[in-house]
């Protein structure tokens, strides 16, 4: 059996230079984020980790890839909610390309692929960042392309 | 429901199932291009709910038959199509495709 997988992908008017720019700066992802920071200078073999505003710790891991623009490979574990950290490690690639808009009908823009899956067994953890992820995407969709984002917080 | 492609051609001629301004859309899906697989019709569902002043919008494309092709297309184009959906509703335009001459070619002649 495969391993429990989130996969997301998007279009976004930009460039792929922006939406590494996007990825790896804490202060354009706290816009987009819901004011999560993220501790990291994004190199290979590096700590990461992500903070809510009141400083809590969200989740930690270690960048395990980084080729600007196109691939960032984060190992990632969630911190705060005990029933997720006890599933352990997950692993979360996100692939940035210029590709065909549509397949076969041409035009261009950057797709961004997340694909976020756990390492071991366990489906609350792929079913929390199932939730998740749509909206950080859309956030920064609308970010890039509008330079605002649609949610400033969190909506459940 | 009918829809041309760029060139004019049919590309779709579909039921409507369900439809309840504005928060639920539900229509059949086969698709008349020529080189297509012959699979029975599958089946769309757009869902509308308000979230904090904004719009989730949740596509539910099913009743495809075990190892469908159409299947595999459509996981393809949805996020295309949904992400074009969204810059037109937030900027006025669309991710328009940018056809060139062979695609047009193509596309007439599918």
């Amino acid at each position: 059996m495969s391993k429990p997988q989130f996969v997301y992908v998007t279009y976004i008017r930009t460039t792929p230079e922006k939406v590494w720019a996007a990825l790896t700066e804490p202060q354009t992802i706290k816009k987009f984020w819901f004011n999560i920071t993220a501790d990291s200078d994004f190199k290979p073999g590096s700590p990461w980790r992500l903070k809510f505003e009141d400083g809590r710790v969200a989740d930690t891991g270690e960048i395990l890839e980084a080729v600007p623009p196109k691939r960032l490979v984060i190992k990632w574990r969630n911190e705060f909610k005990p029933e997720l950290k006890a599933e352990g490690w997950s692993r979360c690639t996100m692939e940035i390309e210029m590709a065909d808009y549509y397949p076969d009908f041409g035009g261009k823009a950057v797709k961004l692929t997340i694909t976020h899956e756990l390492e071991g067994e366990g489906t609350k953890f792929i079913e929390a960042v199932s939730a998740g992820w749509p909206k950080v995407m859309s956030n920064l969709k609308s970010l890039l392309e509008t330079g605002d984002v649609a949610f400033q917080e969190y909506a459940s | 429901m009918t829809a041309l492609n760029p060139v004019g051609r049919l590309a779709h001629d579909d039921p409507i199932i369900e439809s309840d301004p504005p928060r639920r859309l539900v229509y059949g899906w086969k698709p008349l291009y020529k080189d297509l697989p012959d699979e029975r019709p599958s089946r769309v569902t757009f869902v509308l709910e308000p979230v904090k002043n904004q719009t989730r919008l949740t596509v539910t494309h099913d009743e495809f038959d075990e190892g469908s092709r159409m299947f595999e297309m459509i996981s393809k184009g949805w996020p295309a199509v949904l992400s074009s959906l969204k810059s037109y509703l937030e900027t006025g335009k669309g991710l328009e495709p940018s056809w060139n001459d062979e695609q047009r070619k193509r596309a007439g002649e599918a």
